[in-house]
């Protein structure tokens, strides 16, 4: 698998993240490849979205690497993996309530105003609404009219769909979605994967997570299992079933666990 | 999949009710307001005279500059406690420099730079150190009030010699040049405003902004009956519009907003939250500063009650009068320094009604809270946040 996987867009090996006495992370190792939707699963507490935040810059790892296109890199806040083009809807959104709907789409990442090439220090508010409209239709958003409105009056569904046109209103090189899905309608589900396929066929590398196995199932190349702070198997989904990847979450399978046929993808990553 | 088309039909139907505009924040204040001018006016017969008017817009000034100052840390989601005493000890530095010789100029740069350097200093201890804001500011405010005693040894007392500093407080300005300055600039802004808005909403611009226009000329004409606009006044008008600008316009404006919204969802969007904060203690202690000069300029002097007393709860109660949420990231500088026009219009009623100071602190007190329940019954009723 390892000689006919695709280029990896983004490496991480041995990330380790301590909270006091919590072990978040333990030796995480992970490779993403591009044009591919690799799937993490884990159990609650697994260790997912604090791999997501070390990648996405919230968390700085206390030990480990990442790799980005093949280069090492540091990622010491979330505007250097907006840079290298990670893009990443997080679990709790990141959505500010008191602000409207153009200013969540665009935070931390405003459209200034020009006047004749020169940068003005007021932000291009007209701009922004438009942008925030296109991005809100191409995931076929129609329950939005009111773009002006603070977050916090809209459903939890419609929150997640705005966290969601923030993502991916720029073309990214790897786009994160942890648990995307979570409080959408079937509908509104069926349009976040259809955007998630056409991303991917665009060469764009997804990391998705979700609890949701049948979505896995539907939407990813690979699934990645973690298990206490670490990868603990990689599976390729066209050939993997559902009763596997489940005694790997749950760790039914002791003797398999510390085989970890995964794992050798993620170690020959330290080595290399 | 019959329903599907139903959905889709019923949705901008659906929508229509969420975009009813929640009440504006500073609605109850308008109303206090509007009572207060027309209990008092009843009351006194001179409240609303212009004579009356300019003294206290000039008394007015030093709360308005606690306020706007107050209003900023609370919608970072951070209180400071020392914008009282920075005021008095910016008083204090500036008036004993200006009696060592100094120009007026330079005491008053030296006095802002002591009060930028506690900013930096309680910046630095919250943001880098993580100690809540209130400790650090209960802290400092001892801290500066300590050392603004200490800087008026022995009499307590600093008075300032005759200066442009001294005169700020008493000077007004020429009606007929002030009125033909503001309809100027507010057309000029009008243009561009209309400009830029959709072509439907273009005829209520510029309705709501002649409305404005022509009431900013009349009060000028009116209060130019009397002395003219109150010089101080027009600083803090012109300093509100400046930080008013910068919160609502700017990206680093935005993102005070949403550090005091969701700090959270702020780091994670890639906010400079550290950088941000910093700047937001340094601008509210030099702002505080700045009340300071007034109240010496108002005084002719600095003493050991300058910027003492209740000029900070004052300050931060006219802010939440003024609409601004004591839970961060909700309100605005002109509510704030409505709320402060109001609690100094109260103060200013009832020195015409010749009541005692210590009734006048009860009174203001009162009136903090009943704008604060009324809010409260408001949004309950009205079902807005
Ligand atoms: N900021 C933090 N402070 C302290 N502990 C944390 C923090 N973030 C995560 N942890 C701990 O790290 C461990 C892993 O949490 P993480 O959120 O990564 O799990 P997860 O796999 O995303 O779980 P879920 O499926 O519930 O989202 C948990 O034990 C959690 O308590
Ligand atoms: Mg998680």
């Amino acid at each position: 698998m390892a000689a006919a996987s695709p280029p990896a867009v983004l490496q991480v090996s041995g990330i380790e993240k301590r909270f006091g006495g919590v072990v978040a992370l333990n030796g995480a190792s992970l490779s993403i490849a591009a044009g591919k939707v690799t799937a993490l699963v884990g159990d609650n507490g697994a260790g997912k979205s604090s791999l997501v935040r070390v990648i996405s810059g919230v968390f700085s790892p206390d030990s480990g690497t990442i790799h980005v296109g093949g280069k090492p890199v540091a990622i010491p806040n979330p505007r250097a993996a907006r840079a290298l083009g990670i893009h990443t809807v997080f679990q709790d959104l990141a959505l500010v309530g008191c602000l409207d709907v153009v200013q969540n789409v665009f935070l931390g990442d405003e459209v200034h105003a020009r006047f004749g090439g020169l940068r003005m220090p007021w932000l291009n508010r007209g701009h922004m609404e438009q942008a925030t409209r296109e991005a809100l239709d191409r995931l076929h958003v129609s329950t939005l009219q009111d773009l002006l409105q603070p977050v916090e009056v809209l459903s939890g569904g419609q929150r997640q769909t705005i966290a969601i046109a923030r993502a991916v209103r720029q073309d990214a090189r790897l786009l994160i979605l942890d648990e995307p899905t979570a409080a959408l309608g079937v509908k509104q589900s069926r349009q976040v994967f259809e955007a998630v396929a056409r991303i991917r066929a665009s060469g764009t590398a997804v990391l998705l997570i979700s609890h949701n196995l049948r979505e896995v199932f539907a939407a990813s190349d690979y699934i990645a299992v973690m298990r206490l702070g670490r990868v603990s198997r990689i599976f390729e989904t066209a050939t993997a079933n559902e009763e596997e990847v489940v005694s790997a979450i749950v760790g039914a399978n002791r003797r398999s666990e510390s085989e970890m046929p995964g794992s050798g993808t993620a170690r020959s990553v330290e080595g290399g | 999949m019959a329903e599907v088309p139903t959905v889709a039909a019923e949705s901008p139907a659906a929508a229509s009710p969420a975009r009813r505009r929640a009440i504006p924040r500073e609605l109850p204040l308008l109303g206090a307001l509007i009572a207060v001018c027309i209990v008092f006016q009843l009351l006194t017969g001179l409240f609303l005279s212009p004579r009356n008017l300019g003294n206290l817009l000039t008394e007015a000034a030093p709360l308005g500059f606690v306020a706007i100052a107050a209003a900023i840390m609370i919608l970072m989601g951070e209180i400071d406690l020392s914008l009282g005493s920075v005021a008095g000890l910016t008083a204090a530095v500036t008036a004993v420099l200006m009696n060592m010789d100094v120009p007026w100029g330079f005491a008053a740069l030296a006095g802002l730079g002591v009060a930028a350097s506690i900013g930096v200093i309680q910046g630095i201890i919250v943001v880098f150190f993580g100690v809540r804001s209130f400790v650090v500011t209960l802290a400092g405010y001892l801290v500066c009030f300590g050392l603004q005693m200490r800087i008026l040894q022995p009499n307590g007392y600093v008075p300032i010699p005759a200066s442009m500093l001294r005169d700020i407080s008493t000077t007004r300005l020429p009606s007929i040049p002030t009125a033909i300055a503001i309809a100027a600039a507010g057309l000029l802004w009008l243009l561009f405003r209309a400009l830029r808005s959709r072509p439907g909403a273009r005829l209520s611009t510029a309705a709501t902004g002649f409305v404005v226009i022509a009431l900013a000329v009349f009060a000028v004409w009116y209060l130019g009956s009397a002395k003219g606009v109150p010089l101080l006044t027009a600083i803090v008008l012109a300093i509100t519009t400046i930080v008013w600008f910068i919160l609502t316009r700017t990206g680093p404006g935005l993102h005070l907003y949403a550090i005091g919204g969701d700090i959270a969802a702020a780091e994670e969007s890639g906010i400079r939250v550290t950088l941000i904060k910093s700047v937001g203690f340094v601008s509210t202690s030099i702002l505080a500063g700045m009340a300071g000069l007034a109240l010496i300029s108002y005084t002719s002097g600095a003493d050991t009650t300058t910027g003492t007393g209740t000029l900070l709860l004052a300050g931060i109660g006219a802010a939440v009068v003024g609409g601004v949420s004591l839970l961060g990231g909700r309100g605005s500088v002109w509510g704030a320094l409505g709320g402060a026009l109001l609690l100094a219009g109260v103060g200013n009623g009832l020195n015409l009604l010749s009541l005692t100071a210590d009734m006048v602190y009860v009174v203001e007190g009162l009136v903090v809270i009943s704008a604060l329940l009324l809010d409260a019954q408001l949004r309950r009723h009205l079902g807005a946040r």
